[in-house]
C-alpha cells in the first residue's frame, strides 16, 4: 500500500452500496474507508443512498475506484491543491461527459463528502467560466437573467473597476 | 442548469484566486451569484485600490460626517444612486495603494490643478481621511491595514484606528503623529490584545514619552513584531537615539513575545547597542533584529559578536551600515564559530576590509548554520574575495552570498568560477560592481553551464563584452548583468 493511504481493510473485502434507484454495487471496501461517509450506507439489503441515482453513483465509485491509492490530503493542503489549475488527464476525460452529469457528479460529491472529487467538479466548472462574459456564461449553463435592466446596469457600474484585473 | 447548493457555487468560484475579471462577469449573470461574489470579490479589495474606478465606489459609502471633511475642498464627489450592497464591509485588508487610488481617481476626475507633490496634497490627505474612516464604521472584519503618509486632522480617526478590534497588522508608515496621537498609540499597545504586527517606521513621535512606552512593551504580550526604523522625537527631530537604545533593552529584558525587531536608522550609538546586547544575552524569543544605520562602530559589532556567542535565538541579524571596521567584523565572524543560529547576516557598508572579508572566509569553514551572508560595499578587496571563494569548495550550508562593490576584480572573478566548479549549495551569487573583465566573467559563464544549483548570478557592471554575452546564450536565465 502506498505511503499515505490509512486503509485497513484487506484487498479482497467488499461491501454493498445501492443506489436511490434500486441498483447494487459491490466496491471495494478501501474506498469506503478512505470515503467515511459511505460505509453508513454499507450492506444494501436494507439501506440505500437517498438522492444518488444509479447512472451517477457508477460514476462516482469509478472515480473512487481510479483514485484508490492516491495520498491523503491533510485539510491544510486544501488551499495548495486549489490554486493548482492543472487537471490531471484521466481527470479530465472523465469530467468531459454532458454538463447535467458533471453538476450531478459535483452534487453527489459534496452529499457524500467525497471532497477531491468535489474539488475537481468545481475546478472543471469554474474552466468552462473562465473568461467568458456573463451573456455567454448564461448560455453556456443555460441560466435565466433574472436582473432588472436598471439593476443590471448599476450591478455593471459598482464592479467594472475587477474588470481591469 | 441543475441546481447545486450555495456551498458548490463558493467553492467554484474560490477557483478565481486572482482572477477578479471572470469573477465580474459571474457576478453579473444572476441574483443568485451576485450574492455569493460580491463579499467574496471585495474581501480582496485591498490590493487593488489603486483603481480609481473603485475609490469612485467606495466613496459613495461615505456618510455625512465622513464627507463634510472634503466640504472644504469643493470637489464634486459621485452621485449614484445609493450602492446595492454594503461593499465596503466586506474587506479584510486595505494596503498602500490607497494612495495611487485617490491620486488616480483625482485624475480621473479630472482635477488638474491638483498638487503635484501629493505627500503635501491636502485634498488627497484628506480624501484619504474620509475612506479610511469610512472603513472602519462599516467593517468588521478587517484584518490588515496599511496607511501610508496621512496627517490626521481629527483626533477621532485615529482613535478609532486604536479602538479597533480585528485589525491584527498595522502599518502607519510615515504618519505625521502629534502629541495628542503619540499618546494614543502608546495606549494602544498597553490595551489592544488583536494586534500582532505593528510598523511605526519613519515617524515623528511629537511627544516621546519615553517611560510610558517602556512600560506598555514591556507588559505587551500580543505584539509578535514591531517595527520603529527611523525615528524621530520631540520637537526638533532628535534621533531617539541612545535613549531608545536603552529603553529598547528594558524591553527585551521584560518582554517575553516579541519575535520582530526593526530599529534602523535611529542613531542608537555604541552607548545604546551596549544596553540592547546586555539585553539579548537574557532575552530567548527574540529572532529577527534590525539595527542597520545606527553609527554602533567597531565597539558596537564586538559587543555583537560577544551576544552571538551566548544567544540561540537570533536567526536574522541586519547590522548594515555601521561603521564596524575591520575590528569590528573580524570579531563578529569569530563569534560563528561558536553561534549555531544565525542564519542570515547582513553586513555591507561596514568597510570590515581585507582582513574582515579573511575572517569571515575562516568562519566559514566551522560554522553550519549561516545561509545567508552580505558583506557587499565592505572594501574586502580580490585578496578577501579570493579566501571567500575558497571556502565555498568547503561550505555546505552557506545559499546565499552577496558581494556587491568589492573591488575583486578577474582574479577574484576566476576564483569563483574555480569554487562554483564544486559548490553546491549557493544558489544566489552576487559579483556585481566588482570590475571582473571579460576573462573573469566569461570563467563564470563556462561554469554555469555545469553548476546547476546556482540560480542567480548577479554581475551588473562588470565588463560584459560583446563575445561574453554570445558565450551567456543558455544560461542567460540565472545570470543577470
Amino acid at each position: 500500500m502506498d505511503n499515505g493511504t490509512s486503509n485497513s481493510a484487506s484487498e479482497n473485502e467488499t461491501i454493498t452500496l445501492k443506489s436511490c434507484d434500486g441498483i447494487e454495487f459491490h466496491i471495494d471496501a478501501r474506498i469506503a474507508n478512505r470515503y467515511t461517509l459511505l460505509n453508513n450506507w454499507n450492506g444494501g439489503e436494507s439501506a440505500c443512498i437517498p438522492n444518488v441515482n444509479g447512472k451517477v453513483l457508477e460514476k462516482v465509485l469509478e472515480w473512487c475506484e481510479h483514485h484508490i491509492n492516491d495520498p491523503q490530503l491533510n485539510c491544510g493542503d486544501d488551499d495548495s491543491r486549489r490554486r493548482n489549475t492543472i487537471i490531471e488527464e484521466w481527470d479530465e476525460n472523465f469530467l468531459s461527459c454532458d454538463q447535467d452529469m458533471l453538476f450531478e457528479i459535483i452534487l453527489a460529491a459534496n452529499y457524500l463528502e467525497i471532497k477531491p472529487l468535489l474539488d475537481l467538479g468545481c475546478k472543471t466548472v469554474a474552466n468552462m467560466m473562465k473568461s467568458k462574459s456573463p451573456e455567454e456564461i448564461r448560455s453556456a449553463f443555460n441560466i435565466d437573467n433574472d436582473y432588472t435592466p436598471e439593476e443590471e446596469e448599476q450591478f455593471r457600474k459598482e464592479n467594472e473597476w475587477a474588470e481591469d484585473y | 442548469m441543475i441546481k447545486l447548493p450555495n456551498e458548490c457555487f463558493y467553492k467554484i468560484f474560490n477557483n478565481f484566486q486572482n482572477d477578479y475579471k471572470s469573477l465580474y462577469s459571474c457576478l453579473l449573470v444572476n441574483r443568485l451569484w451576485c450574492r455569493i461574489i460580491v463579499p467574496l470579490l471585495w474581501s480582496k479589495i485591498g490590493r487593488k485600490l489603486e483603481s480609481g474606478k473603485l475609490i469612485n465606489i467606495c466613496l459613495l459609502t461615505l456618510n455625512a460626517e465622513e464627507q463634510a471633511l472634503l466640504i472644504p475642498f469643493d470637489i464634486l464627489l459621485p452621485n449614484y444612486p445609493k450602492p446595492l450592497f454594503d461593499y465596503t464591509s466586506y474587506t479584510i485588508s486595505i494596503d498602500g495603494s490607497l494612495n495611487d487610488g485617490i491620486i488616480n481617481w483625482l485624475n480621473y476626475k479630472g482635477y488638474e490643478k491638483f498638487h503635484k507633490n501629493w505627500k503635501d496634497d491636502k485634498l488627497a490627505n484628506a480624501i484619504k481621511c474620509s475612506l479610511i474612516a469610512m472603513f472602519l464604521r462599516t467593517n468588521k472584519k478587517l484584518k490588515d491595514l496599511t496607511i501610508e503618509r496621512i496627517t490626521y486632522n481629527d483626533n477621532k480617526l485615529f482613535k478609532n484606528i486604536c479602538r479597533n478590534n480585528t485589525i491584527i497588522y498595522l502599518d502607519l508608515y510615515e504618519n505625521q503623529f502629534d502629541s495628542g496621537e503619540t499618546k494614543m498609540l502608546i495606549e494602544v499597545i498597553g490595551k489592544n490584545i488583536a494586534l500582532t504586527s505593528l510598523y511605526l517606521s519613519d515617524n515623528h513621535l511629537g511627544s516621546w514619552k519615553g517611560e510610558a512606552f517602556t512600560e506598555v512593551l514591556c507588559k505587551n504580550t500580543t505584539l509578535t513584531t514591531l517595527s520603529f526604523n527611523n525615528n524621530y522625537i520631540g520637537p526638533h527631530k532628535y534621533y531617539i537615539g541612545i535613549e531608545g537604545g536603552k529603553i529598547f533593552s528594558k524591553v527585551l529584558y521584560a518582554n517575553t513575545a516579541l519575535t520582530s525587531l526593526g530599529l534602523s536608522g535611529n542613531n542608537i550609538g555604541n552607548e545604546g547597542v551596549k544596553a540592547l546586547a546586555k539585553a539579548l544575552h537574557i532575552n530567548n524569543t527574540l529572532n529577527s533584529l534590525n539595527i542597520g544605520e545606527n553609527n554602533i562602530g567597531i565597539e558596537g559589532g564586538k559587543v555583537l559578536a560577544e551576544v552571538l556567542c551566548k544567544n540561540t535565538a537570533l536567526n536574522y541579524l541586519c547590522l548594515s551600515n555601521n561603521n564596524i571596521g575591520i575590528e569590528g567584523g573580524k570579531a563578529l565572524a569569530k563569534a560563528l564559530y561558536i553561534n549555531n543560529t544565525l542564519s542570515t547576516l547582513l553586513l555591507e557598508f561596514n568597510n570590515i576590509g581585507i582582513g574582515g572579508g579573511k575572517a569571515f572566509a575562516e568562519a566559514l569553514y566551522i560554522n553550519t548554520a549561516l545561509t545567508s551572508l552580505d558583506i557587499s560595499h565592505s572594501g574586502i578587496n580580490s585578496e578577501g574575495g579570493k579566501a571567500l571563494a575558497e571556502v565555498l569548495c568547503k561550505n555546505t550550508t552557506l545559499t546565499s552570498l552577496s558581494l556587491r562593490s568589492n573591488n575583486i576584480g578577474n582574479e577574484g572573478g576566476k576564483q569563483f568560477a574555480k569554487a562554483l566548479h564544486i559548490n553546491a549549495t549557493l544558489k544566489s551569487l552576487s559579483l556585481s560592481y566588482n570590475q571582473i573583465a571579460s576573462e573573469g566573467i566569461g570563467a563564470l559563464a563556462e561554469v554555469l553551464h555545469k553548476n546547476i544549483t546556482l540560480n542567480s548570478l548577479y554581475l551588473y557592471g562588470n565588463q560584459i563584452s560583446y563575445n561574453n554575452e554570445n558565450l551567456l546564450k543558455n544560461i542567460i536565465i540565472r545570470m543577470h548583468y
